[in-house]
This record gives C-alpha cells, structure tokens and sequence, in this order.
C-alpha cells in the first residue's frame, strides 16, 4: 500500500473516531441532562409541592374543627372571645398555607373548579359580598352539598374571611354558614391532596417519564415549561394584581380595598408565601441549569429573591396600613417582582432555551 | 367583558411586520391577490403574559377589534352569521361556552349540564338555528353530541350519541344531513384531569350521524396498527371527502400515519403519507386541517413540528412551511388561500398553489393564540 494510501487511511480512521467519540459523549450529555430536569421535577413535587397540600388540608381540618367547637359554643348560649381570636389566628394561617401552593397553577387543583371554588379573587364586581349576604338572608341551614351548588364567591376563602372579620365576627346567626364554607375549604384541599397523591388522579406519577404516555404530560420538556410558565406567571400577576392596589398613577391614590386579604391583614404574607415557593420552584429545578450556562445570572437571581423575601418579611404592620402610609419602600415592591421576573425569563428563555408557547406542549 | 379597542390604545395595537416572499412565489403575485381580497377577520381563543384567557377579533389590518375575557381556556369557536353570535367553547374538560355579538359582548354565558362536559369544539347549521357541541358522559364515559336551538336565547334541544369515545372536533355534511364527527377514542374524566384512561383500548372513529335522527350513517375507522393515533380534526371538501387530523398516543409505538382522506368513493380511509424528512419532527402530532377555496389544496399545522404541512387533496405531500407553535389554520377566500396562528402570536396569510408565498405577517403584542382559528 502506498504511504499517501496508509496516510490518508489513518486519517480518516482519526476523524471517524473523533466522530464517534463526539456522537456517544453529546447523546450521553443530554441523557444526562434530561434525567437531570427529572430528577428536579420529582424533588419539587416530593419534597415541596405534595408537603404544602398535605400542610393545607392539615390546617383547613384545624380551622373547621375551630369553628365546628365554637358554633356547638354559641347554641349552647357560651361566647367565647377567645375562640374567635383563635379561629382568626388559624384562618390566617390557612390563607397563607393557601398563598404557599398559589403559584402551582397546574393538577389536581385546576379540576373541577377547585382553585376558583378555593379563592375567588378578584373579586371586582363584589359578587362575594352580594350573595353571601343573600345566603344570610335566607338563612336556612346550608348543606355542604347544597353550598357547592352554589356561586363560587361563597365557597371558599374570601367568603369566610368576610364572615370572620365582619363586626360582629362569627354569630350564632352566621355560624352554620361560617362551618358549611369551611367544611368546603377542607373538602378542596382534601381532594387536591387526593388528587396528587391517590387513584384516579394519583397526579404526583404525571411526573414519571414511564408514565408519559398514559400520564397528563407527554415529555420532561413538557413538565418543565409548565412549571417555567408557572414562576413567571405568578410573578407577573403578584406585580399587577396583588399590587394593583399600589397605584402607578400619582393623582390615584392607593385602593388598598383591592389587597386581597386586606380584611385579615396578611395581603403582604401572602406575598411573601408566593415569592417563597415560587424561590423553591427556581431551586429545585432552574437554578443548577441555570448556574452551569451563567452562573453570575443564577446568583442574580437567587439575591433578587433574597432581597425581596427580606423587604417583606420585615414589615411590622399590615399591607393594608402602610399603603394608607404610602410607605415608600411598599411602593418599590412591583419594581423589585417585576426585575425579578425580567431576569428569570431571561434565563429561562436565553440560556435554557425555553420557550413559553402553549400550542406545542398541551394542545388538544 | 369585552374591551372594545380603540385603535390608537398602544396596549392593543398590533404592529405588522412586511411579509416576506419565499421559495419561488412572486411578490407581485401575492400582492395582487391580497389587494384584491383585502379583508379578513380572525377570530380564536388567545393568552397573555399573565395566562388570563380571552377570545380576540383581529381584522387584517393588524387591529384587535375585540378582547372578550373568557372565565375558562377557550379552544374552538363556531359562528352564527344569521345571529352574529361567536360561541366560544371551553376546552376539556370544562363545561361553558361564551356566546359573544360580533362586537366582543357577552350575550350569553352556557353551563352545560353537570353529568357531562365540553370536549372545545361546536358547529352551527347553515340556517343559524342548530349549535351541535361535542360533549363526554362523565358516568360512562361515552361521547354525546348536544344540539341547542339558538335562535333566540341559547337552549338544550336534546343530546344523541356520538357513537364513540371523546368526540373532538365536528362538522356538517354539506347537504346539512349529517354530523360528521371525529371520536377521538380517548376516555378522560374531570376528576384526573387530562389523564388518559383508556390507552390499551382506545378505537377512535370518524363516523357519520343523520343529525335529524340521531341514526348512525357511517362508522369509519384507521387500520388496526393505527388504534393510537387519535382523530381529532376534520376538514370536508364540496364533493364530501373528509380529511382527518390525527395525534398519535403511545411514543413508544410511533407511527407515521397523521394524517388520512376519507374517500367517498372508495368509502373508507385512506392515510397520508408524511415526508421521513418530517416524520420524526413531527412529533406524531396534527393540531390542526384545513381546505383551501377552490378544494385542491389541504394545510395541516404541526405545532411540535413547529411547521405547517401543504398537501394536495389527492393525498401528495407538496411542501412545508416553518411557524414556531403554529397550530390554528383557516382557508381564505381565494384559491390556495390560508391564515394561520401560532402561539408566538402571529397570524400568517399565505398562498399556496405551485409554490409557497407568506404574503404578511402580523405580530401581536402580549397575545398568544390558542389551538384554533376561525374566519368571520
């Protein structure tokens, strides 16, 4: 064989091993890769998402045990102040264990009406307040079958935060309504853990790639744009209707009536629980991925939610009182969502290549 | 609620982009044909950057003409000319429909009965009377089709069987005899959500139904080794040739079949074979079908494919077209004609005949369009 013959052989054998080497290692990075995203997705959904609805049914059933003790009070002719400062303290506490799974706008939850049945909210034409106050009226004792038959403005929350925060707060006139909504409450969160957790739904197996073809996701792709779709979204809507109360406009002045829980006064906890878990959605999943392309845009990002969490967590009175204030640094917030949001899309969609298009991951 | 748009509101306003000729198309050509067929007005479910749902009127004149804010994800429209109602139809498994004049304001708000719920789809009949709705049985699973009497207030006439399991898209013989209905085959039920329950035995079918007596006409159904593939959207010709849309279930048993002719003739169906080139891109996915004006040219959008696929009726692939997230197609008015939507918010006008022109491009800001797209 002829020397230019036996070299042009080895350097084809060079190249056709440099190929191979370069084919196996790239299918191997993105195997790698893709069991990366999910082995995020199952540690979100395990360690955060299912724990935050097992917590919600824990302390609805706490809050209508509550109210199921002080109504038995009352017919039995005892007022107790103290209860009713308890069963405020334990609604709180529900609506801010509500604001933790707020921003996880997909399963068990978007069924059968559940998050809007849950909290409806906002609620701009008062139809909460109308027919709550035309199921007063009429107040013949409510079954719970026949309250889930009704609007979905009494069926959850924000009805019961106007019962419990009224004057004259939970009365022996109001206390069989008050019990009805939040034996609702617990039956929503009893079905959405359900729902993640046990057949038919059994939800939380969506998240398996052996399920994908019988599942409700038909990729790990899929999975992670909704969960992308569901950080950014949150965001946006903290920035412009929770917030909305903080007007742009200086001859506006605020509305702190659109708060959503300016009633019970934790408008700006339940905040502070929404930026929380949507921290932990970007956690779990985005962060590593994140970090390996732009680390300086992930620590970005991870100080944006630092400062925010910070900034609210130090307020000492209501949302409700320091918009009245037109407190400066409340006024600053959406700036700071709203940067937040900047930067997360940022990197979800440059350096993660995702893309927040509907058409292609759930159409029908 | 409807936002009647002015037109010099900036939140609303659309800019255009110039379309941009490809392949071999003229641009006299295609800007002939568009001056002489100016108007157009699309109608189809949308989203925005706060994932707020609405049906949105855009004319082509890149003006928004109406944002009607819906309490649910719409999926399909189906319109009423004699009535000027837009039934906006929510998507599975929802139970509401929107019915809007043709200035964007609710007339009426529908909640159908609680044993069932929508599947997104609906058609009116030539005479503006009838509204037919694909529904599911949630107690057994078994698929209905709902008329409604729509001449004046919105109400139930009656509901007959599908005869099958998740009917999706439907339409009308165009004798107006019968319904023809795409069963999709898949069995869900509102408690688990989108979750497929019948996979191991799903039998979709593209069947025939007397509207008049609810009577089964024809029952048509792909090979067996198609029993995933899921027929979910119809497009008929004048000569009555139905070409059906399908989405494939069970990626671990691709196949290349998405798409198929029912032949009157030949009574039966008929796969359309896609290109290798685009059969893995595809995804085993169709979003959408449509036929153009004068009959000779199908579209059919492929959002995981992220292109439109252009065949002739008789069955021979042409040519493709590259949309990110495209997914809603219509035909236009003239020969070769088609709008379509996609997710990115754009609404794309081009000519298909020998080759392919894009005759405009309109970008929409903060909208994003849904599944399916109609003409008003």
């Amino acid at each position: 064989m002829p020397p230019i013959v036996k070299l042009l052989r080895t350097v084809i054998n060079f190249f056709i091993v440099i190929f191979i080497g370069i084919f196996f290692s790239s299918t191997a990075h993105s195997n790698q890769e893709k069991s990366s995203w999910e082995t995020n997705h199952l540690t979100l959904v395990q360690q955060h998402i299912v724990p935050s609805y097992h917590a919600l049914l824990s302390h609805s059933t706490q809050l209508q045990n509550a109210i199921a003790l002080h109504c038995e009070n009352l017919s039995a002719g005892v007022h107790n102040d103290q209860q009713q400062v308890q069963i405020k303290q334990i609604f709180k506490n529900l609506y801010i264990h509500w604001a933790k799974v707020q921003p996880i706008n997909f399963g068990p939850i978007t069924y059968l009406k559940r998050q809007v049945r849950m909290q409806y909210w906002p609620d701009k034409h008062n139809v909460g307040g109308k027919q709550l106050a035309r199921l007063l009226r009429n107040n013949s004792a409510i079954t719970l079958k026949n309250l889930q038959k009704k609007s979905v403005a009494v069926q959850g929350l924000p009805a019961l935060e106007k019962i419990i925060y009224a004057k004259d707060s939970i009365t022996s006139i109001n206390c069989s309504l008050a019990h009805r909504i939040s034996k609702n409450i617990e039956s929503i969160a009893q079905e959405t853990y359900d729902g993640w957790t046990q057949l038919p739904a059994l939800f939380m197996n969506d998240f398996l790639p052996e399920n994908y073809d019988y599942g409700t996701y038909s990729s790990t792709k899929e999975i992670t744009a909704i969960l992308a779709k569901s950080m950014t979204h949150y965001l946006e809507l903290i920035a412009k209707e929770k917030l909305k109360a903080l007007a742009n406009n200086n001859n506006i002045k605020p509305n702190h009536r659109k708060l959503e829980a300016w009633r019970s006064g934790v408008s700006a906890q339940l905040i502070y629980a929404n930026i929380q878990t949507i921290e932990q959605i970007y956690l779990s999943v985005f962060s590593t991925p994140i970090m390996l392309k732009n680390k300086t845009l992930d620590q970005k990002i991870k100080n944006e939610f630092i400062t925010l969490t910070k900034k609210i967590s130090i307020l000492n009175t209501s949302l409700y009182e320091e918009i009245q204030a037109e407190q400066k640094n409340i006024m600053h917030w959406r700036e700071n969502i709203q940067h937040l949001q900047k930067l997360a899309h940022q990197a979800l969609t440059k350096e993660l290549g995702l893309t927040f298009t509907f058409n292609s991951l759930d159409g029908d | 609620m409807a936002i009647n748009v002015k037109m010099n509101r900036r939140e609303f306003l659309c800019y255009s982009s110039a379309g941009i000729i490809s392949g071999y198309g003229s641009t006299l050509m295609g800007a002939s044909l568009f001056e002489n067929n100016p108007s157009f007005t699309t109608v189809s479910a949308s989203s925005n950057n706060l994932g707020e749902y609405f049906l949105t009127a855009l004319n082509d004149k890149n003006h928004i003409l109406f944002q009607h804010q819906l309490p649910f994800r719409g999926h399909a429209v189906a319109i009423s000319h004699r009535h000027q109602r837009i039934f906006c139809i929510s998507r599975r498994p929802k139970s509401t429909i929107n019915i809007v004049d043709f200035s964007g304001n609710l007339a009426q708000h529908i909640t159908i009965p609680p044993e069932r719920h929508l599947y997104g789809h609906a058609i009116c009949d030539n005479s503006g009377e009838y509204l037919y709705t694909t529904e599911n049985n949630i107690r057994d699973g078994s698929g209905r089709i709902s008329i409604w009497d729509i001449r004046n207030q919105t109400t139930l006439l009656t509901t007959l069987s599908s005869y099958g399991i998740g009917p999706h898209d439907i339409t009308l013989s165009h004798d107006q005899q019968y319904l023809i209905v795409a069963n999709g085959g898949i069995h869900t039920h509102p408690q688990s959500g989108r979750k497929k329950l019948n996979l191991d035995t799903m039998s979709p079918s593209l069947v025939f139904i007397d509207r008049f007596t609810g009577k089964l006409h024809k029952y048509l159904q792909l090979p067996p080794h198609c029993q995933h593939n899921s027929i979910r959207h119809l497009a008929i010709d004048f000569q009555g040739n139905v070409f059906i849309a399908l989405q494939n279930q069970l990626k671990s048993n691709p196949n290349e079949v998405l798409l198929a002719r029912y032949d009157k003739k030949e009574s039966r169906l008929i796969p359309l074979q896609v290109p290798a080139h685009l059969a893995t891109r595809l995804q085993g996915y169709i979003g959408s079908i449509a036929i153009d004006h004068s009959q000779s040219i199908i579209g059919a959008t492929s959002p995981r494919g992220n292109c439109v696929l252009f065949y002739s009726v008789s069955g021979d692939f042409l040519y493709h077209l590259d949309s990110r997230d495209v997914c809603g197609i219509q035909a236009g008015n003239t020969a070769g004609e088609f709008i379509f939507s996609n997710g990115k918010g754009e609404i794309i006008h081009c000519l298909a005949s020998k080759t392919l022109s894009t005759l405009s491009t309109q970008q929409c800001k903060n909208i994003y369009w849904d599944n399916h797209l109609t003409l008003i």
